[in-house]
């Protein structure tokens, strides 16, 4: 169990720097998830970490030690690869006992430590076959076991479940989730999935291009989004963005709607309202704050519907508890809530 | 006809490729059925009847002609092609993973002379070969050969290794790597046993090619005992000139071995080969 401390930490690889000054504090135990879209290089920063891709510059620390330069063996961290990397000519009992064998655990014990890790993980009955004889989730289940049986100071995960069917992906979730609780190790674990990345995580670090965008509490990076970045990347449906313009003391949106200004802040030409389509109310006529839209469709799930609509050439979604009468076509009439506006300034960043 | 699948035409289509691969069959079997064969009659059968059956096989002629010398030519044979490729895939092996893995100053120009290398024809190098064994006190001796046969396998066994390594899966490594492996380890716990294939194709393709080897035996084995089959074959003939099934049985227990090899092993060597256009 340790910490894990990354400090203004660079990777180019040429003249291409790819991450750009990355600094991060992981405690001891917690389980972080590094999210953003690819090529933001949430991958490389995991594999620097692991000792896989060399640290251009800055500190990279495990439990206060610096480990730049040390070997991915003497990091004392495993991993789960995206495509699980199970070695094809062993057999999950071997895959899983390799890095003990390695370092020279004698072959009781080892024994011991697998089917212990393989029981915990519903592997016992598997442990003689071969990985090409396992399903897509039970590969996915020895990668895990591979890692957990070496009693590591911190896991390491890249994308594990990008290659499982979406019901199965749901499943391991909670699984690997629950067994990090149980575990208590240091976890850092990459997605693209946002999703994955607000049920998982005790902290969540987005990036983009190289940069740390926001780090927080998943509900925090959805209730405070830093800038607008976070804020149409984390949530799903994705927040609304309006452009408007706050410089006669209200925000004015779509030329003809004004909201107040929120307290505090001074109104700048060029800012951005954002608002969650769940904070969005579809009303039966026009009363002040709400404007008009077209309904481009539903979506009824029963427990909610999703209506999609158009205004002035921008998209709008929103999710209501409602049953809504209106069809596609319709004109409808839509009121922000004015409590939970999120409102950026012309660089983007959050002001109020 | 799985073997046809690649021709999905008309059944007419499917028997003239089988009537062509018949006949193909038949110009490969024919002579070497006709060795076999032929091992089997009596002198008097061989010039009668040169094409026919013999009416009571005598497999004698096998043990008479191992006894007459093939034994000695066989062992040398074993000996110097066991060794010389046993050489030729552990350096080759080692080569070809040092060159894909380790990005080291000219390693692109070593490679390059490797290939360079290939193109290099054996007769062109016979007489300083020839000098150079016999500096070294090597001629007739199992190491003077075993030396140049390992040197004229390698360029094209680093080749054909170099591609395989060169596209296996990276990941698969730099899980060795987190599980402990330094380079050593990762190439005989994770890369070496996945790559079977290819090993073996390095292996029969050289023992081949050795196994046959004729040019470079003749001038460095020149004493009668050190002699490789092909050449043992020769002076076998000469000296039992008139003996026809005699000759033919040597010559028939030495294509066996090969022939054995490529059975057990065909598997591995037509999947190594038909890979190797990629």
């Amino acid at each position: 169990m340790a910490t894990v401390k990354l400090r203004d930490v660079r990777k180019a690889f040429g003249a291409i720097e790819v991450i750009k000054g990355v600094t991060v504090d992981i405690a001891d135990g917690e389980f972080v998830i590094l999210v953003g879209p690819s090529g933001c290089g949430k991958s490389t920063l995991l594999r620097m970490i692991a000792g896989l891709e060399d640290v251009t510059s800055g500190d990279v620390a495990i439990a206060d030690r610096r480990i730049n330069h040390v070997a991915p063996k003497d990091r004392d961290i495993a991993m789960v690869f995206q495509n699980y990397a199970l070695y094809p000519h062993m057999t999950v009992a071997q895959n899983m006992g390799f890095s003990l064998k390695l370092a020279g655990v004698p072959k009781p014990k080892i024994r011991e430590q697998v089917e212990h890790a393989a029981e915990s993980l519903g592997l016992t009955p598997y442990l003689d076959r071969y990985p090409k004889e396992l399903s897509g989730g039970q590969r996915q289940r020895v990668a895990t076991g591979r890692a957990i049986v070496r009693n590591p100071a911190v896991f390491l995960f890249d994308e594990p479940l990008s290659n499982l069917d979406a019901a199965l992906r749901v499943q391991m979730r909670s699984e690997i989730r629950e067994l990090q609780r149980r575990l208590g190790v240091t976890s850092i674990y990459v997605t693209h999935d946002q999703v994955e990345a607000m049920t998982m995580a005790d902290k969540i670090v987005v990036l983009r291009d190289g940069l740390v965008e926001q780090v927080g509490a998943p509900l925090e990076l959805y209730d405070r989004p830093a800038n607008v970045f976070v804020a149409t990347f984390i949530g799903s449906p994705s927040m609304n963005m309006f452009e408007c313009d706050a410089t006669g003391g209200t925000l004015k949106l779509f030329g003809d709607v004004a909201l107040p200004l929120p307290d505090g802040v001074t109104g700048e030409a060029g800012m951005s309202l954002g608002i969650r389509p769940d904070a969005i109310e579809v009303v039966a006529e026009q009363t002040p704050g709400a404007f008009q839209a077209q309904v481009t469709s539903l979506e009824a799930t029963g427990s909610e519907t999703m209506l999609f609509a158009v205004r002035d050439g921008i998209a709008i979604t929103v999710v209501t508890k409602a049953r809504l009468a209106s069809g596609a076509g319709d004109q409808v009439w839509l009121r922000p809530d004015a409590g939970a506006m999120h409102l950026f300034g012309a660089d983007g960043q959050r002001v109020n | 006809m799985k073997s046809l699948a690649f021709f999905p035409r008309t059944r007419r289509m499917a028997i003239i490729m089988h009537l062509f691969l018949l006949g193909y069959v038949a110009v490969i079997l024919f002579p070497l059925s006709w060795v076999v064969i032929g091992a089997l009659k009596t002198n008097r059968e061989m010039f009668l009847d040169p094409t026919g059956l013999p009416a009571d096989p005598n497999w004698g002629k096998f043990i008479e002609a191992w006894n007459a010398g093939v034994r000695d030519f066989f062992i040398n044979s074993v000996v110097v092609s066991g060794v010389s490729v046993a050489l030729i895939v552990i350096a080759s092996a080692l080569a070809a993973y040092a060159l894909t893995r380790m990005n080291f100053r000219y390693s692109g120009w070593v490679y390059l002379l490797t290939v360079l290398c290939f193109a290099i024809p054996v007769h062109a190098v016979l007489v300083p070969i020839y000098g150079l064994l016999s500096d070294l006190h090597l001629l007739n001796t199992h190491l003077g050969l075993i030396l140049p046969y390992a040197a004229f396998g390698l360029p094209f066994s680093i080749i054909l290794m170099y591609s395989f390594f060169y596209e296996f899966p990276a990941e698969l490594e730099e899980a060795g790597k987190l599980d402990g492996c330094g380079p050593w380890r990762r190439l005989w716990f994770v890369v070496l046993p996945l790559s079977r294939p290819v090993l073996i194709s390095v292996a029969i393709f050289n023992l081949v090619g050795v196994w046959n080897e004729f040019l470079l035996a003749t001038i460095i084995m020149t004493s009668k005992h050190m002699q490789t089959l092909p050449l043992g074959l020769v002076s076998f003939r000469d000296q039992y000139g008139t003996d026809w099934p005699g000759t033919l049985a040597a010559i028939s227990i030495g294509s066996l071995p090969l022939l054995v090899l490529f059975v057990i092993f065909q598997k591995y060597f037509v999947r190594s080969m038909a890979g190797m256009g990629k």
